[in-house]
């Protein structure tokens, strides 16, 4: 199968998980063969669309040794002294008959050295058991062709993930429900529909069904009118308002389940509507104005929810146009899902006919961005979120690690990175010889606090204990560590080629003896 | 070694089972023994699925050479994308037998012994025969269960009677893995009141004012069906049952102005699918292989006791320590104490009990030292106390008297004394 990846790439960055383009998924390199990127690709294989994974090839030169087949549950006693490549790939494509494996037996630093476009075709690499210098150099590849890296390491009871891109855009964080009510900004449609009834004239059953939306829009009208047009500010204030939104219980009514939900939700209509933070930094981010035919979907798209903000918007998002569920009758509910819905079918025809504008100007045709896109961008535009990943070359030269200094699960990211420069220096990884040991922790010692002060982190030093488990560990990979990583990683890969939920930036680091983990940006 | 190893085939694990480190656990002794321990100790998981399969291969990549898998499930189509250890070829047959099967073919010299059925099938005598029992399970009543069972089993003055239990669980993103120590640390029940209830309806919004589309699918389901099929029940994996149940939920909808009513939301209500997915699977699995690993071998310190991990929102873990219960029905010394009205009738004494949140009973069985107040089995003993449901509470207890709770669904028993008022 010919590699397509610049083909289907602007599809993929935005229409992943949804249709017919899940087929052509993006291609998932997986550098060496380690247990850890093995589980990885094993979850990759079933947990994206069942009937599509995404094909992978697998870049190794090793050769199977009797401790790889122990380790690894996709090499068997059958496959010692065979490429582990080949091996992988052929019993990792036997988990699902839509699979499509390959690989290439040779040597990724030589590839890395002498053949660096060879990652182009990929737009996700998973690289394990590389040494420092050539994963840097890889990086380095990756990070020129926009190519997502994630690294991955489970190295005795510490597990670690390293997650590279230059840009990740996100338009379904699903970080829950999105409330957008506009109780202190009603728009005409929903103000007038709240105007029209005359919850004084209801009877008791008609009020108990009253849907807090329209009780709390009527009281903040109400507050307003005797307030000069201010919201309730303070707590005082506050409290007074909640008291009018009890004040609208029919007298005769038993059940006050709405006035209940109005009371609880009194703090969104005195919290003025406006922008989320993230957003509007997002809105003014450089990369929305300077358009041309190759900015991404996802700008184009905030370039023209920008042009909405500015103009019809006056100042607001779109109108997202869900109602939670609530206490009330079957058509007061109806009626006002159908008031907001209406409004977010408006508001999203004014950013899609700004966005054709756009597409035009660019010289692409309009229908290059499906209405359903913009739909679902605008339905999210409160949500929106961009991820700037921090580049491997720059937290190996200028590191923040200080930030987190004392931190347990940060020492163990000092012990992985002092393993890489034990074995640059001495050509093996500490403690793979029993004999050994305690020289080893010395050495380990010194590299640390090498590291440590080129890395400008304060002298504290890193517990005794770390190193000594460090040199325990001996470099060995155990299949639970390996697994949980590989977990976490095929998590983290599925996030990054949906642009669905949020990937973790950047660092994850596990601790199997205590079983946590933290995230760092190192 | 055993004649299936070859060389450095355990070549990892035995670099920490041969060295002492800082963070090993009290009574770790690198060396042989504990090498011939882990590979000749029989560790039970329960449950062959999602978690299942993961735990099978973790386990035995971990060493364990004598595993029994429990599961009383077949493999269906819906399993084959998480599920990695079944095929097509291979529905319809039972979830335990393929899996034992898989895992052996791969992993030589293992031995995985299945058993296609309940675990309520076995009794003690089996479950003693283990020293270490992991819980792969997604339902709430088969963990009561085991939990139960195993923790029950311990009896101080035997320490060999002391199962560490490890139990997983995920849901989507979301999973926990902890370590069960029976009366040393918290049970599964200690911790019951942390579960998620699953979603329900209120029954006046789905017969007046239904306003989702899942109102409409719980009305169909629920007052439609009935109606319809007194005497049948629902699948929720024959299309042919969800088709009617769309279209009359469809129905409803139209009738109220619903939109959005879908098969697969059809299907998802009825059957209160639980959504899956193989990452968060493959890492709370291994997180209680780990811990297996660690208990067998005493190599590192145990999680102490319980992680929960989030993974839709970045990587979340927090790890902690869950308190035992003193009150706790299995592992504590449940004493529950009730004020009632003597006027009320046993009946109404059952419906409070039912509601207590703590010891959450399902069909409780009550008697004092001198008689049955109301035995839900056998039938001949049902039917001599029913008609104590409809008696005062005066005329069946004295004030203060001790009246035993055992439940048919849980292997508990409690004591319930009363107080008048
Ligand atoms: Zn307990």
């Amino acid at each position: 199968m010919e590699p397509q990846p610049l083909k289907y790439d602007r599809q993929l960055r935005l229409w992943h998980a949804h249709g017919q383009q899940r087929r052509h998924l993006a291609r998932i390199c997986l550098v060496n063969a380690a247990a850890v990127g093995a589980e990885a690709v094993k979850n990759l294989a079933s947990a994206l669309s069942p009937s599509s994974p995404p094909p992978f090839t697998v870049v190794d030169d090793a050769l199977v040794s009797g401790a790889h087949a122990g380790r690894n549950f996709f090499l068997d006693r059958s496959s010692i002294g065979k490429p582990r490549a080949e091996a992988l790939a052929a019993l990792l494509a036997e988990l699902n008959d839509e699979v499509s494996g390959s690989a290439v037996v040779r040597s990724p630093a030589d590839i890395i050295a002498s053949s660096p476009d060879f990652f182009r075709q990929f737009s996700l690499v998973i690289a394990t058991e590389l040494p420092e210098n050539d994963l840097r150099a890889l990086a380095r590849i990756c990070w020129d062709a926009d190519v997502a890296l994630v690294v991955a390491r489970a190295y005795g009871f510490t597990g670690y993930a390293r997650i590279v891109r230059r840009e990740h855009t996100i338009i379904e964080a699903h970080r829950g429900p999105i409330s957008d009510f506009r109780f202190d900004c009603p728009f005409p449609a929903l103000a007038s529909h709240v105007a029209s009834i005359d919850h004084t004239a209801l009877d008791s059953m008609a009020s108990s069904h009253l849907p807090f939306v329209v009780i709390l829009i009527k009281a903040l009208a109400q507050w307003r009118a005797s307030h000069n047009g201010a919201l309730p500010a303070n707590r005082n204030e506050q409290a007074e308002f909640k008291q009018l939104v009890s004040s609208f219980k029919h007298p005769q009514s038993v059940d006050d389940e709405n006035i209940v939900e109005a009371v609880a939700n009194a703090y969104r209509a005195y919290t003025p509507t406006k922008i989320p933070a993230d957003v509007a930094a997002i809105l003014a981010d450089p990369a929305a104005d300077s358009l041309s035919p190759e900015t991404p979907d996802f700008w184009l798209l905030v370039a023209a929810l920008k042009r909405f903000v500015a103009h019809e918007g006056n100042g607001l998002l779109p109108v997202a146009g869900s109602l939670p569920d609530m206490k009330s009758d079957t058509d007061s509910f109806v009626k006002l899902q159908q008031i907001y819905r209406a409004k977010a079918r408006e508001d999203t025809a004014l950013v899609r006919a700004h966005l054709d504008h756009i597409l035009v100007a660019v010289g692409r045709s309009t229908d290059s961005i499906s209405d359903e896109l913009v739909d679902r961008f605008c339905k999210n535009s409160s949500a929106l979120a961009v991820i700037r990943y921090r580049s491997l070359e720059d937290e190996y030269t200028a590191n923040r690690g200080a930030q987190y200094a004392g931190d347990d699960h940060s020492n163990f990211y000092w012990m992985l990175r002092a393993a890489d420069r034990f074995r640059t220096l001495h050509g093996r990884l500490p403690g793979t010889d029993a004999a050994l040991l305690v020289e080893d922790a010395d050495k380990v010692a010194a590299v640390v606090a090498d590291l440590r002060s080129e890395n400008g982190l304060p002298s504290t030093v890193v517990p005794d204990s770390h190193i000594t488990e460090l040199v325990r560990a001996g470099g060995c990979e155990l299949h639970n560590i390996a697994a949980i990583m590989g977990g976490i990683v095929s998590q983290e890969v599925i996030k990054l080629l949906t642009h669905q939920y949020v990937p973790a930036n950047h660092t994850v680091v596990f601790n199997g003896v205590p079983s946590s983990s933290s995230v760092y940006q190192f | 070694m055993s004649h299936h190893d070859w060389p450095d085939r355990w070549k990892d694990l035995y670099t920490y089972l041969e060295r002492p480190g800082p963070f090993e656990n009290d009574g770790f002794e690198p060396g042989d023994a504990v090498k011939d321990f882990l590979h000749s100790c029989k560790i039970l998981v329960i449950g062959a699925g999602g978690l299942g399969c993961e735990l099978l291969k973790d386990l035995a990549l971990s060493g364990f050479r004598d595993i029994h898998v429990i599961d009383m499930d077949t493999i269906d189509v819906s399993n084959l994308n998480r599920q990695f250890l079944f095929r097509h070829k291979d529905v319809g047959k039972p979830k335990a037998i393929v899996a034992a099967e898989f895992v052996m073919n791969r992993v030589p010299g293992v031995t995985v012994t299945p058993y296609f059925g309940k675990i309520q099938d076995k009794d003690e005598e089996y479950y003693k025969q283990f020293s270490i029992i992991i819980c792969g399970l997604d339902s709430v009543e088969a963990r009561r269960w085991a939990n139960a069972t195993i923790v029950g089993m311990f009896d101080e003055g035997d320490p060999e009677t002391l199962k560490p239990i490890i139990d997983g669980g995920t849901e989507g993103f979301k999973g926990q893995s902890r370590v069960i120590l029976p009366r040393i640390s918290a049970c599964y029940e200690c911790s019951l009141d942390m579960q998620t209830k699953p979603t329900t309806f209120p029954m006046c919004t789905i017969a007046n004012t239904p306003r989702l589309p899942e109102h409409c699918i719980e009305w169909a389901s629920s007052v439609a069906w009935p109606k319809a099929f007194p005497d049948k029940k629902i699948d929720g994996d024959d299309p042919d049952h969800i088709k009617w149940l769309l279209n009359t939920a469809l129905d409803r909808g139209r009738e109220f102005n619903i939109t959005g009513i879908t098969y697969t939301l059809t299907q998802g209500v009825v059957k209160n699918i639980i959504p899956a997915i193989a990452s968060t699977n493959a890492i709370v699995a291994a997180s209680c292989a780990n811990e297996a690993f660690k208990i067998a071998t005493n190599c590192t310190t145990y999680m102490c006791n319980y992680m929960m991990y989030v993974g839709d929102d970045s990587v979340y873990t927090y790890t902690f320590e869950l308190q035992r219960k003193d009150e706790c029905p299995v592992c504590g010394s449940a004493q529950i104490k009730l004020r009632i009205d003597p006027e009320k009738t046993l009946s109404e004494l059952l419906d409070m009990l039912l509601d207590t949140q703590e010891v959450q009973l399902k069909a409780p069985s009550l008697r004092t030292a001198a008689k049955s107040l109301f035995m839900q089995a056998p039938p001949m003993l049902l039917e001599m106390t029913r008609p104590n449901l409809d008696r005062k509470i005066r005329d069946l207890v004295a004030p203060g008297e001790e009246i035993t709770i055992t439940d048919a669904n849980i292997p508990i028993s409690l004591q319930l004394t009363l107080e008048f008022i």
